[in-house]
């Protein structure tokens, strides 16, 4: 401790270490908290996208378990759940049924359950039997959850699973939510044997799925492929045996 | 203040180690909850009553000497009630180690579980 310490001032020490602190705090509010922000919204959607596979399990075993009630309580956090009923007026989306003599030709509008976030774009939907996200006003969408058709290769069926989502009213809520969903009963479609070629057409207005239900409807398990025309349309030949089960769940309330 | 014993500061740099592998542990832990969740379904969705169920039918069909109706039922019954895809032969008796037996070709598919089986009755 030779050294000359006659510039050492305690002022100086003091506004450096506060010009230190000042830094680190404005380094953290202005990139920090964004930051913070975005994670506590994208842990709030993983939650939901969680919440809404449990929710898709539980009308699986309405619909294949002979189970007739279910429900289960969920948080949902930063955003909104909303039932949209199904039927003609209300659901946007529809599935279309046909085959290549036109003896098949069936409308489906399954209606849906939809989460929307309140500070990201990200949507995710109930659709079917599928677990849907998509970004708000961006094209594209994916599958988190996949529903259960199949065609089966011994045998030469096709298995289509139609769940529709009914209500008396349009409902929403956010924060603690209890589903209650009871199964109603719908008069059995009949098998319909050799239908030739069926086609699928998926066709929605606004919320668009197309994306999602197109790499699934052409994935190795349903073995589809696009149809020349028109637009959605999806085609499988050489079936023996056409099957459609259609589910009607009725949301009590959420 | 030099003078101050400083040789326990390890423990207080071990503890900022601790703190960031545990930060990354949540962080793995965070992911792999979706992933045992779809996991563990799948192990419980396996149908093994219902090819139980299936298989006592079709021992039950060949007992009552192969009814066509029957046949048509139990794929019937399986497509409504339990939404799996079936199909089954049966041969003409053979003799297996002294025993007369029918060869039997099962097939099960309900769309997440396909199963396959030849066996003798």
């Amino acid at each position: 401790m030779i050294a000359n310490d006659r510039a050492v001032s305690e002022a100086i020490g003091f506004i450096l270490i506060l010009g230190l602190v000042l830094t680190g705090i404005g380094l953290v509010t202005l990139y920090g908290y964004p930051v913070l922000v975005k994670e506590q919204s994208s842990t709030d959607v993983k939650n939901m996208e969680r919440a809404m596979i449990v929710i898709q399990n539980d009308m699986k075993s309405l619909c294949f378990k002979n189970v007739p009630y279910k429900e289960s309580t969920l948080q949902v956090s930063g955003g909104t759940l909303e039932v949209i009923p199904g039927g003609e007026e209300g659901a946007k989306s529809e599935f279309v049924i046909s085959n290549s003599e036109g003896e098949v030709n069936s409308e489906f509008h399954p209606g849906a359950l939809v989460y929307r976030s309140d500070r990201s774009t990200e949507v995710i939907a109930l659709e079917n039997g599928a677990v849907i996200t998509r970004q708000e006003g961006s094209a594209g969408s994916a599958m988190l959850a996949e529903p259960r058709w199949f065609y089966d290769g011994p045998t030469k069926t096709f298995v289509i699973y139609i769940m529709n989502v009914t209500a008396d009213e349009r409902m929403a809520k956010s924060g603690m939510a209890t589903v209650r969903m009871k199964r109603l009963a719908t008069s059995p479609i009949p098998p319909i044997e050799n239908p030739g070629t069926v086609k699928v057409m998926y066709n929605s207005p606004s919320d668009d799925h197309s994306v999602a239900w197109k790499n699934y409807l052409t994935s190795p398990m349903v073995g589809m492929r696009k149809a020349s025309s028109p637009l959605d349309t999806y085609e499988i030949s050489d079936v023996d045996k056409l099957v459609i089960k259609e589910y009607t769940i009725e949301i009590l309330s959420i | 203040m030099a003078r101050l014993n400083e040789e326990g500061q390890w423990i207080v740099l071990m503890g900022l180690l601790v703190a960031v592998a545990l930060f990354f542990l949540a962080l793995i832990v965070n992911q792999s909850a979706l992933v045992g969740q779809t996991t563990s379904e799948a192990v419980l969705e396996f149908p093994k009553n219902d090819i139980r169920d299936l298989r006592s039918a079709i021992f039950d069909y060949i007992d009552a000497e192969c009814n066509e109706e029957v046949e048509q039922d139990i794929i019937a019954i399986s497509l409504e009630r339990k939404n799996a895809v079936v199909s089954f032969s049966v041969g003409g008796p053979q003799d297996v180690q002294g025993h007369k037996m029918h060869p039997v070709s099962i097939h099960y598919n309900n769309g997440v579980t396909a199963y396959n089986e030849t066996t003798h009755y």
